[in-house]
């Protein structure tokens, strides 16, 4: 009985040493956090607004306590969709960060390549703008007349390594592999913006729209 | 033989060097040399140069339009050896904005635009046209 008592409380050690504000974290982040290739475990694993970006798995520290043994939003972090969201991005951001060449694209509301109803010409009724387009982004109404304004955003970007990417030299039992690299990223984030000026009457009378041009300077 | 040797250096002497571009919207507007006169240019005149604005702000009597774009480029070049031993980065950003006010009638009362970034913005960072 005190036997498994004891290796139970050897257990909860274990897992406790290994938790964001462990022993093996705090040593880690204290001792060569600034310059450990994986930065400082203890803000990314206890720290709250946790996300995958470009760069990896970020978390803000802020006022929490360092001596949490795990997130303020723990729940949130393993049950909700954002966190099979940021799996998701964590796996893409693996596997970009270990292909010589990779792209990626990210799209918010309307796309810069899809045209414009052919109903949307002028001379229709705003009701008929606003069923085909749906709700504008701003709309402003003038004395004589007013416009929507509609915007969307659509994020393009590619990499590409030449040598040893830092995740596969993780791999190779070779000291200071991953120095023979060179890596390359471009990123270029357009807006697609579709205006629609009426009249006093809600009639419109012109549409303009634009999608910038892209990559002239990548 | 040469070849390889060749390779081997081209690998050492871009050892650990990463770069990034990042670009943010359209800067057409710093290129361009539009002749617009406060009193006469209306807000399709606006349009039609440089598009729909990004930003839209109006209140009575005035109506703002903004145009904005962004440009930052990273040179970083990090050694490692099990840590890191070596970090550095070399970065430079450029904000743009264009704003033009127009009045109750859409017709401009004045506009602002930022200014053309320095040529070696472009020249050292390896953004050029």
């Amino acid at each position: 009985m005190i036997r498994r008592a004891l290796g139970l409380a050897l257990v909860g050690l274990a897992v406790f040493a290994l938790t964001g504000c462990g022993l093996i974290t705090m040593m880690h982040d204290s001792v060569i956090g600034p310059i450990s290739p994986v930065g400082r475990v203890n803000a990314v694993t206890v720290g709250t607004d946790f996300r995958v970006t470009d760069t990896g798995p970020v978390a803000e520290l802020g006022a929490d306590a360092r001596l949490r043994p795990v997130p303020r939003d723990m729940i949130r972090r393993m049950a909700m969709p954002s966190s099979f969201w940021a799996l998701a991005q964590g796996l893409e951001f693996f596997l970009t960060s270990t292909s010589p060449v990779a792209t990626r694209e990210t799209r918010a509301g309307r796309a810069a390549d899809v045209p414009l109803p052919a109903e949307l010409h002028p001379g229709v009724p705003v009701g008929t703008a606003l069923a085909l387009l749906g709700p504008p982004d701003v709309w402003v109404r003038r004395s004589g007349g007013s416009f929507m304004l509609y915007r969307g955003i659509s994020e393009r970007g590619w990499s590409v390594y030449v040598g040893v990417p830092p995740p596969v030299g993780w791999f190779i039992p070779i000291p200071g592999i991953t120095n023979l690299r060179y890596s390359y990223r471009s990123e270029r984030e357009r807006a697609s913006k579709v205006m629609l000026f009426f009249d006093e009457q809600d009639v419109l009378v012109r549409v303009s729209a634009s999608a910038e041009d892209s990559g002239k300077r990548e | 033989m040469r070849r390889a040797a060749a390779a081997l250096l081209f690998s050492l002497a871009l050892s650990g060097c990463a770069y990034q571009v990042r670009q943010i919207g359209d800067d057409r507007f710093l290129h361009g040399g539009f002749a617009w006169e406060p009193g006469r240019t209306t807000v399709g005149d606006v349009v039609d140069a440089l598009g729909p604005p990004d930003v839209i702000r109006w209140s009575a009597g005035r109506l703002l339009f903004v145009y904005r774009s962004e440009r930052r480029a990273v040179a970083s070049l990090v050694l490692t050896f099990y840590l890191k031993l070596f970090s550095g980065e070399q970065g430079r950003q450029e904000d743009a904005t264009l704003i033009a006010a127009f009045d109750d009638r859409d017709v401009l009362l004045y506009y602002g635009v930022s200014e053309h970034p320095r040529e070696d913005f472009a020249g050292d960072l390896g953004i050029a046209k």
